[in-house]
């Protein structure tokens, strides 16, 4: 880049990137107003739509399920796409490609298309009331299996082929030598599914019912029709509590590769995507 | 048996779980969206009727309302792929040229709008472009209204919405392949005397291109199928094929009629990806 090219090359994202963030600040923002009329606080500053919400069953509720239905799904895609991650990931065999066609598929469907057809399928059995888990799962799967995936291919084979040699059993191996080594990518994994389920509107739209709705279910109608300030405190908690995983897990995984220098979750379980 | 086919068979036997898991959740609800699209529709009496077999309800795509929506359908997801990749591929060359620990945070924060509740987004963005909202007070303030002008509830509210939710992957995907682009190959080119513009247009770019359609080709589909963005930030006029299929299902109760918006959106999003593999074809060469 020349003279004039850089400067403007750097404007230009960093603009965009703060247009990125502002609705998210503003959100956030909005919900400390001591007024109703949605618009941030000037200077005073206020708890009362926070302990509304934490007082209001309907919000409280709608939380704990959000909660439930993201360590739910999360086992589910943890529990089929790690033994997914397992095959694939020591090498190509017949078949293996439409494998990871079929895995990916589910992010090229339009989610109108998917949410719906899995009501159609649902509607009036037994499944219906407990439909999003899997579904969220199903989202979480193909970052599962590229998360693993790439977490395996960074141990060495040589290890475990090691333990074998001294006289382990295979299932010896695997736990005493390559679940220990995976750890911080099944970290990584879980979070960024529970992340994924705990912040998915448009399935949750389609698949809950007044009795068991998540915190994105319940904003959704407000939102398109007349908004309260409790959508805002639900936002700024879902944001609370994205980012208190994103913070955690960066704890843990530098507790646990002190060795490697990694300085942010996010942009590590990108790095683990993108390898 | 042998021992190349034991392992065969165990290999196939670890994938099943996830296999059945995509099988129960995106082909079967595919294959009863498309029967649904062919079951009798019964005002007043349920959502459709069982067991019945009608092609009545394509008979009314020839109509202007269902062209002008399929044909407005594409124009979105064309308008949000052109916007996606010339917005998010200044935002990743920038990334590349930053250092390790701030490339981290930027790349934080290009994610961070995805990773939470798309509705906080909308929220956000609601609230700013609202009559009330920051921006619509700044022109007043400048003087350049006198007041209020509508920020939403129209095409650019529609895209601008949309776009929040595809240019966080669109960035990502094209940041990585920047990544991946050997920065000795933009050296060795000045060294041999090629200007800053000449080693971006003839090295960088056509090394970057893979990621770049990508991108393109990932915010086109999404793009097809936007929802949330012209649900809460558009108007009626930015009625897409996914928001008809809602109306039709969620408010008319009308399961068969929505379902033949459900297929067409799916035939949509699968031409469309085969024309885009056409033109790609015709730049970048299959490795």
């Amino acid at each position: 880049m020349n003279a004039l090219a850089r400067p403007l090359l750097c404007a230009t994202a960093l603009i965009i990137l703060a247009a990125m963030l502002l609705p998210l600040v503003f959100s956030v923002w909005v919900s400390f107003s001591p007024d109703s009329f949605l618009t941030p606080p000037g200077s005073v500053w206020s708890l009362r739509w926070h302990r509304e919400f934490w007082a209001d069953p309907r919000w409280n509720r709608a939380l704990w399920q959000s909660l439930l239905v993201a360590s739910l799904a999360t086992g589910l895609a943890l529990a089929t796409g790690i033994p997914l991650a397992f095959a694939l990931g020591r090498g190509a065999f017949a078949g293996s490609v439409w494998i990871e066609y079929a895995i990916l598929l589910p992010a090229f469907v339009p989610p109108v298309a998917l949410g719906l057809g899995i009501l159609f399928m649902v509607q009036g059995t037994l499944w219906q009331n407990q439909a999003l888990i899997p579904a969220h799962a199903l989202l979480g799967l193909p970052m599962v299996v590229l998360i693993i995936r790439s977490g395996l291919s960074a141990i060495d084979p040589a290890l475990e082929s090691a333990a074998r040699g001294l006289g382990a059993s295979p299932f010896q191996a695997m736990r005493q030598i390559t679940m220990p080594l995976l750890a911080p990518s099944i970290l990584v994994a879980s979070a960024t599914v529970f992340v994924i389920s705990l912040n998915e509107s448009m399935l949750a739209i389609f698949l809950t019912h007044p009795g068991n709705e998540t915190l994105p279910a319940v904003a959704w109608p407000q939102l398109r029709h007349a908004p309260t300030p409790m959508v805002a405190v639900a936002s700024c908690v879902s944001v609370a509590v994205t980012v208190g995983i994103v913070l955690m897990i960066g704890t843990i995984r530098s507790w646990i590769g002190s060795g490697e220098k990694r300085t942010d979750t996010l942009a590590s379980t990108t790095e683990d995507v993108g390898s | 048996m042998n021992r190349t086919g034991r392992s065969l068979l165990m290999r196939w036997c670890l994938c099943l779980p996830a296999l059945t898991l995509v099988g129960l959740l995106a082909f079967v609800p595919a294959a009863f969206l498309v029967r649904m699209s062919f079951n009798e529709f019964a005002p007043g009496q349920g959502f459709y009727r069982e067991g019945t077999f009608t092609t009545a309800h394509y008979a009314g795509l020839t109509r202007f309302f269902e062209l002008r929506l399929i044909g407005f359908t594409l124009l979105f997801g064309l308008e949000i792929a052109s916007l996606a990749v010339l917005l998010g591929f200044p935002v990743a060359l920038y990334l590349r040229s930053l250092r390790p620990r701030w490339r981290n945070l930027a790349l934080g924060a290009v994610l961070l709008p995805k990773v939470a509740s798309t509705l906080v987004i909308l929220f956000g963005l609601q609230r700013i472009l609202g009559n009330s909202g920051p921006i619509n007070q700044i022109l007043e303030y400048l003087g350049i209204v006198e007041e209020p002008i509508q920020l939403y509830r129209n095409h650019f509210g529609a895209l601008l919405g949309e776009l929040y939710l595809v240019l966080p992957l669109a960035i990502l995907v094209m940041a990585m392949q920047l990544r991946a682009v050997d920065s000795v190959l933009e050296a060795a080119a000045r060294g041999l005397g090629a200007s800053s513009w000449q080693v971006f247009w003839h090295v960088t770019l056509p090394l970057a291109l893979p990621g770049i359609f990508l991108a393109g080709e990932l915010a086109l589909i999404w793009g097809l199928g936007a929802f949330l963005g012209p649900l809460f930030l558009g108007s009626p006029a930015e009625t897409t094929l996914s928001l008809e299929f809602f109306h039709q299902s969620f408010e008319s109760l009308a399961w068969p009629r929505g379902a033949v918006m459900g297929t067409i959106l799916l035939l949509l999003v699968l031409t469309s990806l085969m024309g885009y593999r056409l033109i790609q074809r015709l730049f970048v060469r299959p490795a």
